[in-house]
């Protein structure tokens, strides 16, 4: 295991985060009252599935929502650094030095008319002012190099649309860890790649962690991932966080239903054994009078009359926090 | 039934594409594969990008004939079918599909209710509400008359699924092809979708062609499983054989490339990796086409390609080097 | 997010829309104008001789007279009722066969749709409004003249739209669906493609509508459009020599409701988009 500095929330601080989606036609919260912490060389896992907010989570913290989205908090730290209270250029230039981020889809994220070559050295020049072109250009066949590509010079002049998607992430990861950042947040990074170009990706991320002692922040729905390379797991569900604890503790001792429901149609899906799940997993939801305070319940197997009042994060068993009633 | 459902010799599908000014090249999507699916049989087509198994999908659908080869339905070959009304329309009834995404496979200017009702339309068979709510009913869709005038985008994903479901079932299909039937959807609801395919499979007695790159999900369905690579049928056998015994170092560096969902096996154990990538089906590599890739290549690979043969009883390998990696 | 008539809830989708209500405001007023022309006047449009001769706005001629005793108010309403006619028929038989157009060479593709591009590439080549003007002179300035020639010179566009929407379309998974089901083509084309094709196509439509309503204004101005009909162009043809004499209530209703008609056509067709495109509302 990686060794992690004790002082807890040394590198982010998030506490009590709200984002709110809003327009003339509706109005959505993404995320509800969530607190995540990192420290210094962590690398944490935010598990959720398709509406769970995570990925409007890791865009919330460094402010890279659009302006329809309202972001309110307690406090958000990085690194030292009020990210509330920041100015935009100060901000802007933590983004992209100190944070990068990486998404799902890389292709869409390069700009189609502009090699990649040129590219990699805008990006470079752009947080190296005194960098000359040339130089630029072989640093960036060593990031190239760095992250397994085997031939740079030829993807160099390529353009993003020539690239493969496994290609095309790494390119963006090289370019991602080029300022050498003390935290990468990865959105969803392998959802589209093959099987095996994504067992690469996920390979090339870990090796890259202790290389550069870099902090990873991984958004993903795949439970496989998060046990691959996460030291300490948030489950989301609906924009809360339902339950967090290292990564070990959230296998071996499930507490949240949701969890628990989460694990074991992971674990089914991967033996093969989908029959015997319970038949209480499901997506379909119970069709009950009034709504209960916690969104879960409506498919929860053991939901009861004291769902109908929000649960609140509590500690449960040492690393472990869980939002339920059945803990309280 | 001594017919195969689905018997396919040599089947090849070439695409020409514009490459540049006026030139052409030929993309060889599906390049001589042969398979054999027994009525009944949960048969699954299993590769990466380039591999070709959507293009397979395509053909077993009756989309699109085979450039050269022969394609038999029930021993009917597709050519025939084609060509004659009745045939089609009756082939149309009995072979249905499920496509991978949700989201886009249902029309969102129509309901529920209009959607399921399409094909007795079609087919000028006669329907009722009760029928289409029976329908909804079998997938698990309860209570079914909530959902009829629903919109598409009134329901969840999962549900959504259920639908497409439902509607490959209303002409009473023999045969379904599924094509990433549970890719798009969440974890939790895989494992439902994947319960709900298995149940209606045994009730009626359904012959399922699933095309799928989510390899554990298939340990629970499959009966038999061909692995493609680059449009060549590189592994072929019962689920068991393939899963247990993966022949070809291929089959054998995806189920591996699976991290499994538990922190302490999968810290302890080292993610093997496959270096490179899937090749370009427009230019593949000589010889056997998996050699760029493969650990185990020498020069008689660069150089032919290697044949089916048989490892097991009905498991097949394309390989020269017919290693068994004990797991 | 989208609307079907059976879930509007008008309030709300009002509420949306700035554009939308304004422009049905607008409208509104304009057609009821147009609507309660008999009721409002009982002079006729153009009939000259009501006054001496230029007369401004008073309590017999709310809008006064022109030149020729011709009385303005009654001209700007009936006008409303040409201008309306014109440019929902001519728009009418656009879009009836841009769609039919569109639809079967985005479907079939191959030789169709080439001799469709074609086709489309040559209206788009030549300026349009020359090709109206010969082509009135050709045939000779009838109302229905004007109308058939509007609606051939404007189709090819909009029949590029529908087609670049039936491209995407019918790639789509459901329309896939439709065919494994065994739909023939027709039933595709207009059971599972025109639906989705209508959208982008009504804010093609509204617009269309406000440039038939600017073209045939333009042939009435230039003296090439139907001298029996009241139309706002023919109006301002006249104004023209009005003005030198003082004459400029002859020149300010007619240019202030073609404006206002075409600006609420054009408010509409803002507002459909925003109703109909959720992306846009944010």
């Amino acid at each position: 295991m990686i060794s992690v500095e004790v002082k807890n929330g040394s590198l982010l601080d998030v506490q009590n985060l709200n984002v709110t989606y809003k327009s003339t036609m509706f109005r959505v919260d993404a995320v509800k009252d969530v607190s995540i912490t990192m420290n210094k060389g962590e690398c944490i896992a935010i598990v959720g599935e398709s509406g769970s907010g995570k990925s409007t989570l890791a865009m919330a913290v460094m402010k890279l929502l659009p302006p329809y989205a309202t972001v309110t908090a307690d406090k958000i730290m990085f690194n030292g650094v009020d990210i509330l209270k920041v100015n935009d250029k100060e901000l802007a230039k933590i983004r992209g030095k100190d944070v990068t981020v990486i998404f799902q889809d890389p292709i869409s994220y390069l700009n189609p008319i502009i090699s990649v070559g040129d590219q990699m050295i805008e990006s470079l020049s752009s947080h190296n002012d005194k960098i000359t072109k040339k130089e630029a250009y072989e640093q960036a066949i060593d990031l190239l190099k760095k992250v397994r590509i085997a031939d740079p010079e030829r993807i160099l002049k390529m353009y993003p649309f020539q690239l493969s998607g496994g290609m095309a992430q790494r390119v963006f990861i090289a370019m991602a860890v080029s300022a050498n950042p003390k935290l990468l947040i990865a959105d969803e990074p392998t959802t589209a790649l093959d099987l095996t170009i994504q067992a690469q990706i996920l390979k090339l991320l870990n090796s890259l962690r202790k290389e550069f002692n870099l902090s990873i922040m991984l958004i993903t729905h795949d439970l496989g991932l998060a046990s691959y390379i996460a030291d300490r797991i948030y489950v989301m569900f609906n924009g809360k966080v339902v339950e967090e604890d290292l990564a070990e503790g959230i296998f071996s001792q499930p507490v949240h239903p949701y969890t628990q429901m989460l694990i074991a149609s992971s674990q089914a899906i991967y033996h093969g054994r989908t029959r015997e799940l319970s038949k209480t997993i499901s997506d379909m939801g119970k069709v009950e009078k009034g709504k209960k305070a916690c969104d879960f319940a409506d498919r929860c197997a053991k939901s009861s009359e004291a769902c109908y009042n929000e649960p609140q994060l509590v500690k449960y068993d040492g690393t472990k926090k869980v939002r339920c009633w059945l803990v309280e | 039934m001594n017919e195969a459902a689905i018997f396919a010799e040599d089947v090849r599908k070439y695409y020409t594409v514009r490459v540049g000014f006026r030139k052409k090249a030929e993309v060889k999507a599906v390049d001589g594969i042969n398979l054999v699916v027994r009525e009944g049989e949960s048969h699954c087509i299993v590769g990466e990008s380039g591999s070709g198994k959507t293009t397979v999908s395509k053909l077993v659908l009756g989309l699109e004939p085979p450039s050269s080869g022969t394609l038999k339905f029930f021993g009917e070959d597709l050519k025939e079918i084609l060509v004659d009304k009745d045939k089609l329309r009756n082939f149309r009834k009995s072979v249905q599909a499920v496509f991978q995404d949700p989201y886009s496979s249902l029309n969102p200017r129509k309901t529920v209710k209009e959607i399921l009702e399409k094909p007795f339309k079609v087919h000028h068979i006669e329907h009722t509400n009760s029928t289409i709510e029976a329908l909804l009913q079998d997938v698990g869709m309860t209570p079914p008359q909530t959902f009829l005038d629903r919109y598409v985008h009134q329901i969840s994903g999962g549900q959504r699924q259920r639908v497409c479901i439902a509607r490959a079932l209303a002409l009473k299909p023999k045969i379904v092809t599924l094509d990433e039937p549970t890719a798009a959807l969440d974890v939790t609801i895989k494992a439902q979708i994947l319960n709900l395919l298995i149940d209606l499979k045994s009730k009626y007695n359904l012959t399922y062609v699933i095309i799928s790159h989510e390899l554990p999900l298939l340990k629970g369905i499959a009966d038999k499983i061909t692995v493609m690579y680059a449009g060549k049928v590189i592994e072929q056998g019962p689920a068991k054989n393939i899963f247990n015994r993966p022949h070809h170092p291929y089959t054998i560096g995806l189920l591996e490339s699976i991290p499994p969902p538990d922190p302490k096996t999968a810290k302890e154990k080292p993610l093997p990796v496959m270096e490179g990538e899937p090749p370009s089906p427009v230019n593949p590599p000589t010889g056997c086409r998996f050699h760029t890739r493969c650990p185990f290549a020498t020069d008689i690979c660069r150089k032919e390609e290697p044949k089916l043969s048989e490892v097991e009883k009905e498991h097949f390998t394309a390989c020269f080097h017919l290693r068994n990696v004990i797991q | 997010m989208r609307l079907k008539l059976s879930n509007l809830n008008i309030k709300r989708t009002l509420r949306r829309s700035r554009s939308l209500t304004l422009s049905l405001i607008l409208l509104a007023m304009v057609l009821f104008l147009g609507a309660m022309a008999g009721f409002l006047t009982d002079k006729d449009p153009l009939k000259t001789g009501y006054s001496t001769g230029l007369t401004p706005p008073n309590s017999d001629f709310l809008m006064g007279t022109d030149q020729l005793g011709r009385d303005v108010f009654s001209w700007t309403i009936y006008g409303v009722r040409t201008a309306l006619f014109v440019s929902v028929t001519s728009t009418t038989l656009t879009v009836a066969t841009a769609v039919l157009v569109g639809l079967f060479a985005g479907y079939f593709g191959g030789k169709p749709d080439q001799l469709l591009m074609r086709i489309t590439d040559f209206f788009l080549s030549i300026p349009r409004f020359i090709l109206i003007i010969f082509a009135v002179i050709i045939f000779g300035p009838t109302l229905l003249n004007i109308i058939l020639i509007l609606s051939v010179f404007s189709w090819p566009s909009i029949a590029r739209i529908v087609r670049a929407e039936v491209l995407t379309i019918k790639e789509r998974e459901y329309v896939q669906a439709s065919r494994v089901i065994g739909a023939s083509n027709l039933d595709i084309m207009f059971n599972e493609v025109l639906p989705n094709v209508i959208p982008p196509m009504l804010v093609a439509s509204a617009l269309q509508m406000s440039d038939a309503i600017l073209v045939e204004a333009a042939l009435s101005f230039l003296g090439l459009g139907d001298p029996n009909i009241p139309s706002w162009g023919r109006m301002l043809a006249i104004a023209r020599q009005a003005i030198y004499a003082g004459g400029w209530w002859t020149l300010l209703y007619p240019a202030m409701f073609i404006t206002i008609s075409v600006l609420a056509i054009n408010l509409l067709a803002d507002g459909l988009n925003d109703v109909l495109n959720p992306k846009t509302i944010r």
